[in-house]
């Protein structure tokens, strides 16, 4: 066993945007590489920020290359507090069978872009 | 829901032709069964719909289809073209319908079969025999070709407008144009017939030949003028004459005043000429050339066109050039009456002249004779009877007034000859002056009137012939004493400047306002008027006149009636202005000379008491003797010239002096003239433009505008320029007039003149102008027969003039004359922006070139757009300033339509032509049909035989939105329509829609949506017909297309190799011969028994179909061999069997293997195919080239096929290809091969996909690949990934991450397994991460994660491990609660096939395993 000294360069880590609502059109956070334990928190923010000023959140996650459990309930937890969409991408993290065993798909709206 | 479509569903021939009922009948009844068509049922649908096309179009069109272009035409062309060929041409070869000109259209139907390019041509002379003899037409015409089901070019098809009418009536017109551009007004008859004949001589068309005969007297007509035809001609004798029983022209017809239409078949007309044709004529046309008022002038010829009939258009052509022709030689035949008639009056001014001068001479000798004796009896009568003494002074005095009349007609004599003999001696003005009325004093004073004379003496002398100024002051002194019945007379000399100034001033009866002009006019009396005597010449003040310019001198009256009279003289000081050879020293004659006398007797008769004879009634006969001058004279000649006259000619006469314009009126009103007064410029341009008189008189000075001004806007607008002004000055001298006339004035009369000389102007103005008129009516006339429009525009652009066909194609009235530009037909820059730039273009063009050809759109008031065809000739203007332009106008409307269909159709076929697949292909079709027809939304729908409609649309429409419902309801509605049906439908809300079905069967249709307000013409409903005819076409076509190449798709793929390969493997195939999507190359993976996989690549010989064909047979063989063989070398012997036997399979390469992935070995062996090569994760590599031997069926008998063994090493690459992949030209194989497998190296730990696509790419030659490649990777399974990371690290989740992506792309995962895996991984990752960092005691051993994956050929199986302590999940797994991982447990166990945990104190294992699909 070997313990790794530094972190590949290939491990991107997210990048969170966050575009307010406009001309009837909902607020969007557009997420970006890979979400996990050490960032989600960021991304909760987001959303919850999004959730405060807008009646409707448009989560982008199409570029997201990595995601788990916690990202999940982050979208959850906005979508308990707002009306949410979400997008995702087909060869994404956020697969059918993921939205499906969390209930996302219940209670936001999922679009699938190719 | 209204349906309107053109066809009613119906089958069989009827239906077929059904576009047009009467032709449709007429081709119905072809039989075609004897045409190399056949019977209609059996045509092809590119045959059916063009004919459908043909039917439907009002457009003239004919079609040739088939091997002997058997010929259609529609109801146009039968209407326009065909004329007695219908119906015996339809289906018929063209080259029988059209024999006559086949030399001409053959070849180029040739050109557009041969070359599938469409030809144009521009209005084609053509001798068509469609009325029963060859006709001179022409035509503009395209042909196109016309394809088959196939798409090959068996037909053509041509649409033609025919341009015979404007052709003809182009040239006809320049004929009339150029008779009537002659810039010279006079001309001799010669000169005028002359220039006519080369005119006509231009358009020996029309005009093949003429001749000009004149009437001379006695009826005998001579040859005065002839053109395409020599002199001494039979049909052209020198003279007709009178009485000739048989004259060649019908003579006497002629005379009557009828036209002859003459047949030129006989013997006489031999050997005529052609004019510009290569037969001569045979008729002639014969027209009188008519005068008015009396027997015509002439005849003339003309020779006629024998390819035209003698229509009305030729026969007022005919009759237009004779009338011009007569009007040339009444114009010239006036100028010379009146040139004659001014040199007589010339002739009898002179005669005049020298009659009072001799008559004067020969009465003084006479009175000289009388007085002398009557002096001498007077003396020695002093004491005769005083009866007798009576009659002595009586005649002495009558003597006496005889002498002074004749005298002054002597001097007139003198000054009119110019030999009046001056001698100006210095003088004292004044002192001259009150010796001379000093004379008067006695008469003055017997008369009861105060005499004053101040007449000092001057300073400087004044020159004064003395007899001269005796007869001017005596004169002035007599007039003033004959008016003057109370008050004073005075007599007064002052100097004044340079001047001496005499004024005599009564204070008599005055002198009426309108009596002033004339004052000094010669032979003038005032009449009516209370005077001293009756008696008067009526030539004192103007011999005073004479007398006193002689001098060098003015002289000026002011008068009021009742009040008096004051003439004023001026005479200059000194004798500069006098000639010096008339100049004396100072004599010393006596002031007053003896001819003082008569005046001073004359006077005193006039006085009461002293009235010798009684009043002095006795003298009347005198004034009855003078001749009356001029006056009557003019007034004979003017009511003469009235006379001829239809109506009285109107005068406007502008004089802001009111006795002048008194007078002018009343002398013009005298002579029979209409006269209305105003009294400035800008009254005068009011009233002209009311109502234009026959002319103006205006004087020069005026208030507000003067004359100048007058005339130059009168000539600036065209309504008036031709008005002619007659102008009147007081300013003498040439430069005045030439200042006058250049302003554009037609004559010019200097103050003082006579009424005669006024009248004789006026009459000659009024004349001309008349004379214009009647030419300008001759004009009007004649642009107002063309039925093309004719215009006249200045250089802005307005226009001045237009006939009727112009201002009825505009819509708008002629009474809005001049219309400036932008005219009000002109599109609206804001409605309209694209016509506006048009027009706008074209008027630059215009302004800019001087006229030129230019096509502009105009919208007709109704609300249509039309299109005018203008041809503009720019020509000097006729005041000299600018210039003007001349056009004709046509509208094209029709013709630009059809033009704009041809190329709107040819671009439409441009991008279909250009686009693949079918959805693709009615996306563009939408597009360009909204574009061309302007339309909202096309949409498209296509049914699958399900039911199912796709529709697609321009513009776009968005995912998963549909049609509207009506749009949906128009196309399910028209989808049942018989093909080229289109209907006119309501849509949402006011819209409406173009609908039509894209085939006959149901499946396709298409709709336009039009915005409200939007109705559809009949040229979109047109327009979008022949576009949808032409989809259909096509579309039926690319469906057939589609069927073909999916069947092919399907069959290709059924031999070529797997699609789907197991998991490890990746495979790229590109054949060398597109579209095929197989070649000679082939790849195969075999599954066989015992987790063993059997690879195979080969290299049938050839390229394409034949050699896919036996890559089919060899790659079924392949697999069969192989799952029955024990190992490769057997599996190729078999093949050399299966090969020898199949035709084209000998010497196949083929290189087979099987894999072991569990040992971890490749068995191999090679039929003279290129080696695999084999690469390790680190990138070294060697080639499989062991076992190698002949290709197949190529080996000896006692040869046998041996093998090798290779050990793979984990995560290995192996890559087999074909030659096509390595193989180039001019470089050894090896080179290729160890290119390959560098590259191959460098990729040696990616997915096996980016390998594959790597190697393509890398090798891929600049050309592309000359031959097929086949390439197959395999990517054996990697050795375990092991990983371990301090928990505490917050990047040691993105360190796992990272490795065991990059180790799963390696291992070959695909991409959605390998991300599920992925997140499996990392929740179980995070839980360890938790299990670190919560609820561990202070002072714990930093906890450490590792990670483990291995892989198998069919799974992955991950440990992630921790050395902290396990957290139980919550017991209800559905519903996490907030703040939990809840989730992570889940995941794993949906993501993974199998999960276990494994908590421990010593820290928890979690093993996830994963099944890779096969």
């Amino acid at each position: 066993m070997t313990n790794e000294a530094s972190a590949p360069a290939s491990s991107p880590h997210a990048q969170f945007e966050f575009l307010p609502a406009s001309n009837g059109e909902p607020a969007i956070v557009r997420a970006a590489g890979d979400i996990d334990l050490t960032n989600v928190g960021q991304f909760q923010a987001a959303l919850d920020h999004a959730a405060a000023t807008s009646s409707a959140i448009t989560a982008d996650m199409t570029a997201v290359a990595y995601c788990d459990s916690a990202t999940v309930r982050a979208l959850i937890m906005a979508a308990r507090q707002t009306r949410l969409t979400i997008q995702v991408s087909t060869t994404g993290p956020i697969s059918e069978t993921l939205l499906k065993v969390s209930g996302l798909d219940q209670i936001a709206t999922v679009v699938t872009l190719d | 829901v209204a349906l309107t479509a053109d066809a009613e569903p119906g089958s069989g021939t009827a239906a077929l032709f059904a576009a047009d009922e009467e032709v449709g009948r007429d081709l119905a009844a072809v039989n075609w069964a004897a045409t190399p068509l056949g019977l209609p049922g059996s045509w092809p649908q590119s045959l059916q719909t063009a004919v459908d096309i043909l039917l439907s179009s009002r457009f003239s069109m004919w079609m040739a289809w088939g091997p002997e272009l058997t010929f259609f035409c529609n109801a146009a062309y039968r209407r326009n073209t065909l004329g007695r060929k219908y119906p015996w041409a339809l289906g018929r070869p063209a080259s029988e319908v059209w024999a006559e000109i086949w030399d001409d259209i053959g070849p180029r139907i040739d050109t557009v079969l041969a070359t599938a390019k469409a030809t144009w041509d521009e209005a084609l002379l053509l001798f068509l025999e469609r009325s029963g003899y060859p006709e001179e037409s022409y035509h503009t015409f395209s042909y196109s070709p016309l394809r088959d089901d196939a798409g090959t070019v068996v037909g053509m098809l041509c649409v033609v407008s025919e341009e015979t009418e404007r052709v003809i009536g182009e040239r006809r017109m320049a004929t009339l144009r150029d008779l009537g551009s002659d810039p010279s007004v006079v001309r001799t008859e010669e000169e005028t017939l002359d220039f006519a004949g080369r005119q006509l001589d231009r358009n020996r068309r029309d005009l093949p030949f003429t001749l000009t005969y004149l009437f001379g007297d006695g009826g005998t007509a001579r040859l005065a003028g002839s053109t395409g035809i020599v002199a001494g001609h039979p049909a052209a004798p020198a003279a007709l004459m009178a009485g000739d029983p048989d004259p060649v022209w019908p003579v006497a017809t002629l005379l009557r005043g009828e036209s002859a239409l003459v047949s030129l078949v006989s013997a006489r007309f031999a050997a005529l000429p052609a004019g510009a044709w290569s037969e001569p004529p045979i008729q002639a046309l014969v027209a009188p050339l008519a005068q008015q008022g009396g027997p015509p002038y002439g005849f003339v010829v003309a020779a006629l066109n024998r390819y035209r009939s003698l229509d009305e258009g030729y026969r007022a052509f005919a009759g237009l050039v004779a009338g011009h022709l007569a009007a040339g030689i009444a114009s010239a035949r006036s100028y010379q009456d009146q040139q004659r008639r001014a040199e007589e009056l010339a002739e009898l001014d002179r005669a005049k002249t020298t009659f009072f001068s001799n008559i004067s001479h020969e009465f003084r000798t006479p009175l000289t004779l009388i007085m002398g004796p009557v002096q001498e009896l007077r003396g020695r009568l002093a004491g005769a009877d005083p009866a007798v003494r009576e009659e002595m002074e009586v005649i002495s005095r009558n003597g006496l007034r005889l002498g002074k009349l004749v005298n002054m007609l002597l001097d007139f004599s003198r000054i009119e000859a110019g030999r009046m003999q001056a001698s100006y001696e210095p003088a004292d003005i004044g002192q001259v002056t009150a010796e001379l009325a000093s004379v008067f004093r006695s008469a003055v004073d017997r008369a009861g009137l105060a005499f004053m004379v101040d007449c000092p003496a001057q300073p400087e002398p004044v020159y004064l012939d003395r007899g001269m100024w005796e007869k001017v002051v005596l004169n002035l002194l007599s007039n003033a004493l004959k008016f003057t019945f109370d008050g004073s007379i005075r007599i007064a000399v002052r100097g004044e400047g340079s001047q001496a100034v005499l004024t005599v001033a009564d204070t008599g009866i005055g002198i009426p306002e309108q009596e002033m002009p004339r004052l000094f006019e010669r032979f003038h009396r005032i009449e009516n008027t209370r005077s001293r005597s009756n008696e008067g010449s009526g030539i004192g003040l103007a011999l005073v006149q004479e007398l006193v310019q002689q001098h060098g001198g003015t002289i000026t009256a002011s008068s009021t009636e009742g009040v008096g009279t004051t003439f004023t003289i001026r005479l200059p000081f000194g004798h500069a202005h006098l000639p010096a050879g008339a100049l004396v020293p100072a004599g010393h004659a006596a002031a007053v000379s003896a001819s003082a006398d008569p005046f001073v007797q004359e006077a005193l008769r006039w006085l009461p008491g002293t009235a010798q004879d009684g009043g002095g009634t006795g003298t009347h006969s005198v004034h009855e003797e003078i001749p009356p001058g001029n006056d009557t004279d003019s007034s004979a000649a003017d009511s003469s010239v009235l006379a001829g006259l239809a109506r009285p000619a109107r005068v406007l006469v502008a004089d802001d002096n009111a006795d002048m314009r008194e007078y002018l009126a009343r002398l013009l009103r005298s002579a029979g003239y209409l006269v209305t007064t105003v009294t400035d410029g800008q009254a005068a341009l009011h009233a002209v433009r009311a109502g234009a008189p026959d002319l103006v008189i205006s004087d020069v000075m005026m208030p507000r505008l003067d004359g100048l001004g007058l005339v130059a806007a009168l000539r600036a607008d065209a309504r008036t320029a031709a008005v002619p002004v007659l102008l009147l000055s007081a300013r003498a001298g040439q430069e005045a007039s030439i200042e006058g006339l250049r302003a554009g004035a037609d004559d010019y009369l200097v103050k003082p003149f006579s009424a005669a000389e006024l009248l004789a102007r006026a009459r000659a103005s009024v004349e001309l102008a008349r004379f214009r008129n009647r030419e300008s009516q001759f004009r009007r006339t004649l642009i107002d027969s063309l039925q093309e429009g004719f215009f006249l525009t200045d250089q802005e652009g307005t226009i001045l003039e237009a006939n009727q066909a112009f201002m009825f194609m505009v819509g708008h009235s002629p009474d809005g004359l001049p219309y400036r530009w932008p005219h009000p037909w002109i599109p609206d820059p804001d409605a309209d922006p694209d016509g506006w730039a048009e027009a706008a273009q074209a008027f630059e063009n215009y302004k800019g070139h001087g006229g030129g050809r230019y096509t502009i759109p105009v919208r007709h008031p109704d609300g249509h757009t039309i299109w005018l065809a203008c041809s503009s000739a720019s020509l000097p203007s006729p005041d000299g300033h600018g210039r003007l332009f001349v056009g004709t106008a046509r509208d094209v409307t029709a013709e630009r339509l059809a033009g704009q269909r041809e190329a709107t159709l040819a671009g439409f076929a441009a991008a279909l032509a250009a686009s693949g697949e079918i959805s693709e292909m009615l996306t563009t079709a939408a597009r360009e049909i909204a574009a061309a027809v302007h339309a909202s939304q096309v949409t498209t729908a296509l049914w699958s035989s399900d039911g199912k409609a796709a529709i697609t649309g321009w513009p776009r429409l968005a995912p998963g939105q549909g049609a509207s419902a009506a749009v949906t309801g128009a196309l399910e509605v028209i989808r049942h329509q018989p093909a080229a049906s289109v209907a006119v439908l309501p849509g949402d809300v006011g819209a409406s829609l173009l609908a039509a079905p894209l085939d006959g069967a149901g499946s396709s249709a298409i709709a336009a949506e039009f915005p409200a307000g939007r109705p559809v013409s009949a040229e979109v409903r047109e327009l979008f017909s022949v576009l949808t005819s032409h989809l259909a076409q096509v579309l039926a076509k690319a469906r057939d297309y589609e069927q073909a190449r999916t069947v092919a798709l399907t069959l290709q793929h059924a031999i070529l190799a797997p699609t789907e390969l197991p998991h490890g493997f990746a495979a790229r195939y590109t054949p060398a011969v597109p579209p095929l999507e197989v070649g000679g190359d082939w790849y195969d993976v075999i599954p066989l028994p015992g987790q063993r996989t059997g690879v195979v690549a080969g290299d049938c010989v050839g390229r394409g179909l034949p050699a896919a064909a036996v890559m089919g047979q060899l790659r079924s063989a392949s697999q069969a061999v192989l799952l029955r063989a024990p190992g490769p070398a057997e599996a190729l012997a078999d093949l050399d069997i299966f090969a020898s036997r199949i035709p084209g399979a000998e010497c196949t390469s083929v290189f087979c293997a099987i894999l072991d992935p569990a040992a971890g070995t490749v068995v191999y062996s090679c039929a003279g195919h290129p080696p695999p090569i084999l690469v390790t994760p680190a990138g070294d590599y060697h080639l499989l080239d062991q076992a190698r031997s002949l290709p197949l069926a190529m080996l000896p008998d006692d040869w046998r096929r041996s093998e090798a063994t290779v050990t793979l090493p984990p995560g290995a690459t192996l890559m087999l290809y074909t030659d096509g992949l390595v193989e180039r030209r001019n470089q050894p194989l090896d080179k290729g091969i160890d290119a390959a497998a560098v590259t191959v190296a460098e990729h040696a730990q990616d997915h096996p996909d980016d390998v594959a696509d790597h190697v393509m790419s890398a090798m891929t030659p600049a050309a592309g690949y000359a031959d097929d490649v086949a390439v197959l990777i395999y990517r054996h399974p990697p050795a375990p990934l092991t990983v371990q990371v301090p928990a505490e690290d917050p990047a040691c989740l993105a360190l796992l991450r990272a490795r065991l992506r990059q180790w799963l792309s390696a291992a070959g995962i695909d991409s959605r397994e390998a991300t599920d895996i992925m997140i499996a991984a990392g929740e179980a990752a995070a839980n360890a991460v938790e299990h670190a960092t919560v609820g561990r005691p202070a002072g714990a051993a930093p906890v450490q994660i590792s990670l483990t994956a291995r892989a198998a050929p069919t799974m992955v199986q991950l440990t992630v491990q921790d050395t902290g302590s396990w957290r139980s999940p919550p017991a209800d797994r559905d519903q996490p609660a907030p703040g939990t991982r809840g989730h992570g447990l889940i995941f794993m166990h949906a993501l993974m096939n199998d999960v276990t945990i494994n908590p421990s104190e010593h820290g928890t294992t979690v093993t996830l395993t994963k099944d890779l699909k096969p």
